[in-house]
């Protein structure tokens, strides 16, 4: 099913135009994101699929909002502070906490390694390809609009741990090979209004792919 | 956990999450501070060397294409493990960049992205109606240009090379690179004309 982060093709009004210069602890926030995942400490994946697990109140938050709620689950989940510790930091802010970090924390690869991993693609430039018509649960980076949709290998980008994995804390390998898929906008869009040659492209893992 | 329901909510929840994982051990807060003061250095200005360089030399433009992280090290600017992909406008195609998924955003090259890149608004429909959000910003793009919407959504990374305004032969490199604002490096608007003092 269409989760709540997917939005691409929907309406939701006027751009809003006004910038604002992000708060202390959104740059925190962020800072804090960083330096847990250069440590391997957690996934850039794991933020997405924390955050994507919003459900309805997703709409009711603003990006950074929905990223210190999405960090404050992965640093439970992972076992580096509890739940209790963080009720009780939150209650009373100065009070250390009792319980020392336990042994062993798991680490698992991080985000996309420097370069590319060596890649045996299936697919080469100028192949059709079909994306997969499918709806499973769970952090998939593809997005709903394009699936069921042909289109043309732009490029091979490499192969990259799986991301479908990474959110949940397995290591995402073997890497998967990831292709830029070229599409026509007016076969991804219904009356599509705009020039008839404007085209889309999009980065898809190759098990998302069917020869077309 | 109840939601936070106010900025100051939001403010205690970061703190409290900080403080924990520095007591623990886990991070210090000098790694925090150094990924903030990081972040905070990086702005489009990056990004905007590169163009005028592509500008005034056309080997270099070559390059870039081919791989823009290192021609972002070539000119000294250090991007990391980005994996940088530059999309050139020509006279023909005009490129706009976009994540509908989230908001991923070349960030190690350019810094944060503006709030309207992160905009439900933005993300649902630039890739629908290019021509219309692209004028909510005041661009025009004529019928006859295609548009090209790219979508990164994965481990990619994009930035737009926007064509050279007419009117510029005269100006230095350092002078085109001040013509390069950040919107028109995702593709929203188009680089500055130049005053007519400077052309």
């Amino acid at each position: 099913m269409r989760n709540v982060h997917d939005i691409g093709g929907l309406d939701f009004g006027a751009v809003p135009l006004a910038d604002h210069e992000m708060a202390d602890w959104a740059k925190r926030c962020n800072g804090l994101s960083l330096a847990l995942r250069r440590k391997r400490l957690a996934t850039l994946d794991e933020q997405r699929r924390h955050v994507e697990s919003l459900g309805a109140s997703y709409h009711q938050h603003e990006y950074f909002e929905r990223q210190l709620l999405a960090w404050a689950q992965i640093v439970i989940d992972r076992g580096l502070i509890t739940s209790a510790e963080l009720g009780r930091m939150l209650a009373d802010p100065p009070a250390p906490p009792a319980v020392p970090l336990p042994p062993g924390i798991a680490v698992n690869p991080a985000d996309a390694a420097p370069d590319a991993l060596p890649v045996s693609a299936r697919f080469k430039p100028g192949d059709r390809v079909h994306v997969l018509k499918a709806e499973p649960p769970g952090h998939v980076r593809t997005p709903y609009y394009c699936r069921g949709h042909a289109g043309v290998i732009e490029r091979v980008c490499g192969a990259f741990p799986n991301p479908e994995e990474l959110a949940y804390r397995r290591s995402g390998l073997p890497a998967t090979p990831l292709y830029r898929v070229h599409f026509l906008s007016r076969e991804l869009w219904p009356g599509y209004a705009e020039n008839p040659a404007d085209t889309l492209d999009i980065e898809i893992y190759e098990h998302w792919l069917d020869a077309a | 956990m109840s939601d936070p329901s106010s900025t100051g909510e939001y403010r205690r929840l970061q703190a409290a999450i900080e403080e924990l994982l520095i007591l623990k051990g886990i991070v210090a807060r000098e790694e925090i501070d150094a990924e903030v003061a990081a972040m905070d250095a990086r702005d489009h200005t990056r990004g905007a060397r590169m163009v005028a360089r592509a500008w005034v030399d056309p080997a270099y433009k070559v390059r870039m294409l081919a791989n823009g992280r290192a021609a972002a090290e070539e000119l000294g600017i250090a991007v990391g493990p980005l994996h940088l992909i530059v999309v050139a406008n020509t006279p023909d195609v005009h490129n706009v960049i976009v994540c509908t998924l989230c908001s991923c955003y070349p960030r190690a090259l350019l810094g944060m992205p503006p709030d309207w890149y992160k905009s439900s608004a933005y993300r649902a429909r630039a890739v629908r109606e290019p021509r219309r959000v692209l004028a909510e910003f005041g661009t025009t793009i004529p019928d006859g240009v295609t548009i090209r919407v790219h979508d990164s959504t994965a481990d990619m990374r994009y930035m737009v090379l926007p064509l050279r305004p007419a009117g510029t032969e005269r100006l230095s490199e350092v002078e085109l690179a001040t013509l390069v604002n950040r919107d028109c490096l995702v593709g929203t608007r188009l680089p500055d004309q130049p005053s007519s003092s400077a052309g």
